[in-house]
């Protein structure tokens, strides 16, 4: 069929009022999302492997070589080893990224350039006699690392950006909300630190999945590990232990790993299967020594737990089974 | 249809920042609205290099003697020092003996408003959890309100002891 019989018959159908006009730009979105795009491989091999690790090494190279001869470095050197070695290293990652062949490469760098910018941010700030470490200035230090990715992303279009932005969006939370937070009681009287973890978990899933639905989808396995891991282990801890436990927590708790198991299938992800299963089993030891083996007595609370260990392990065998083979396994 | 609004991305970004504004809310919020009224006196100074200590008896300030000398160090150079803390400007002002005596005190750690000063709680943890080195700061708190105090001990982790709530 080509395609002027297809425009004939889609204008049949409008004429019969049978296909409007919303029905078919949703189709023709729809295929564009669809449609594949080699925009981030996410496959890496051995010659990427072999970049990124040679990228680390490079970090950690310029880290010892710094602090084992922090003495001996005047200020200027300092700063020129870390902050100028990052600099210069985001730059290369750009000139490399203009060609097609070595834009592989080119990430390596980035890579470089993102663990040593904060690095040479934070021996800059020292420096300059301000305390880097006080929460108010680890809030300036990731704003700017933030706004910096998060700029280069919207300029220059490269999908590595979002990684960093992510990394140091994430990073300000904790230290805008640490410097907000400050060493107030409320922090542990209202378990700020399980909440702050539970909602960037949340906000992770939802990246994930919005990124499912783009050319960034290869970011999705990822962030859905994290997320989940998030949600969970924050909820668990949440949950306390006797006798400041949360019982309404604990409650929740195992619809939360349940449906974290079952959600495996709604995001296309093993990532939720796992953390799901793997805070299930932790919930009943948990529960079994918290509350049972006083009453039962370790024996028997063990028995208890390693049977339902083993119906968890099969039923997460079972769903395993019909995930689909083409399923992420991140 | 192609520029229409991804809401699980609009969701991502908006929850953090509405836990950020929520966080801030609820620690500046209470501390707008929410006025303690009872003062406090507490001492400075530690116990090991001083020859006495404080204590509150039928709600009056007593100073009780150590029965041997309680270090043979020089114990003069580390006396301690009375302070009333004013909560609504949340200053402290030195005090002497004579005058806090005069005083009524609630020796309870909770005051009769549901106040209660406790040491700040965010120098434990690991990044990103961690906050600045915060041992020695105390705050006025009760369920839903923290101010951090400007007590004169700040720093001193040993030297503050909260005497009473002045009635």
């Amino acid at each position: 069929m080509d395609k002027n019989q297809i425009l004939l018959q889609v204008k049949t159908l409008v004429s019969a009022n049978l296909l409007t006009k919303d029905e078919l730009l949703k189709a023709y979105d729809e295929a564009q999302e669809n449609k594949p795009r080699d925009v981030l491989n996410i496959k890496i091999g051995v010659a990427e492997s072999l970049y990124y690790i040679g990228g680390l090494i490079v970090f950690i190279g310029i880290v010892v070589l710094v602090f084992q001869n922090w003495e001996s470095l005047d200020t200027f050197m300092r700063i020129f080893v870390t902050l100028g070695s990052g600099i210069a290293a985001f730059v290369v990652g750009l000139l490399l990224g203009l060609n097609k062949d070595t834009d592989p490469v080119g990430y390596a760098f980035h890579l470089i350039a993102a663990l040593i910018l904060p690095l040479g941010i934070f021996i800059s700030f020292d420096a300059a006699g301000i305390e880097p470490y006080s929460a108010g200035y680890m809030t300036i230090i990731f704003s700017i690392l933030f706004f910096t990715y998060l700029a280069s992303f919207f300029l220059l279009k490269k999908l590595i950006f979002i990684i960093f932005t992510i990394i140091f969006g994430s990073f300000l939370y904790f230290t805008l909300t640490n410097f907000i937070l400050g060493s107030s009681p409320l922090v542990t009287d209202w378990s700020f630190n399980e909440y702050r973890v539970l909602v960037l978990g949340i906000s992770y899933i939802l990246l994930g999945y919005a990124f499912s639905k783009t050319d960034m989808k290869g970011f999705s396995g990822a962030l859905y590990g994290f997320g989940v891991l998030g949600v969970l282990a924050s909820t668990f801890a949440l949950g306390g232990w006797s006798p400041k436990q949360n019982y309404m927590w604990e409650a929740l708790f195992p619809g939360i790993a349940l449906g974290s198991v079952f959600a495996t299938f709604y995001f296309n992800s093993r990532a939720f299967i796992l953390w799901g299963t793997l805070f299930l089993m932790i919930y009943i030891l948990k529960i079994t020594g918290e509350y049972f083996t006083d009453s039962l007595g370790w024996p028997l609370a063990l028995v208890i737990a390693g049977l339902s260990l083993i119906g968890i392990g099969f039923m997460a065998f079972k769903l395993n089974e019909k995930l689909k083979p083409s399923q992420s396994p991140a | 249809m192609k520029n229409r609004i991804n809401i699980p991305l609009v969701l991502a970004l908006l929850i953090p920042v509405a836990m950020v504004l929520f966080i801030t809310a609820s620690i500046y919020l209470p501390v707008l609205f929410i006025k303690p009224s009872q003062n406090f006196l507490y001492s400075t100074g530690s116990n090991y290099s001083s020859d006495f200590y404080y204590e509150i008896s039928q709600s009056h300030l007593q100073k009780i003697n150590y029965p041997s000398p309680n270090n043979a160090y020089n114990r003069s150079s580390d006396q301690k020092l009375l302070f009333l803390h004013n909560v609504t400007e949340n200053k402290s002002q030195p005090i002497s003996f004579d005058e806090a005596q005069k005083l009524t005190l609630n020796p309870n750690p909770i005051s009769s408003d549901g106040y209660e000063v406790t040491e700040g709680s965010g120098s434990y943890g690991l990044f990103p959890f961690s906050s600045s080195y915060s041992r020695g700061t105390h705050y006025l708190k009760n369920r839903s309100y923290s101010q951090k105090l400007n007590i004169l001990s700040s720093g001193n982790y040993y030297g503050y002891a909260f005497l009473g709530w002045v009635e």
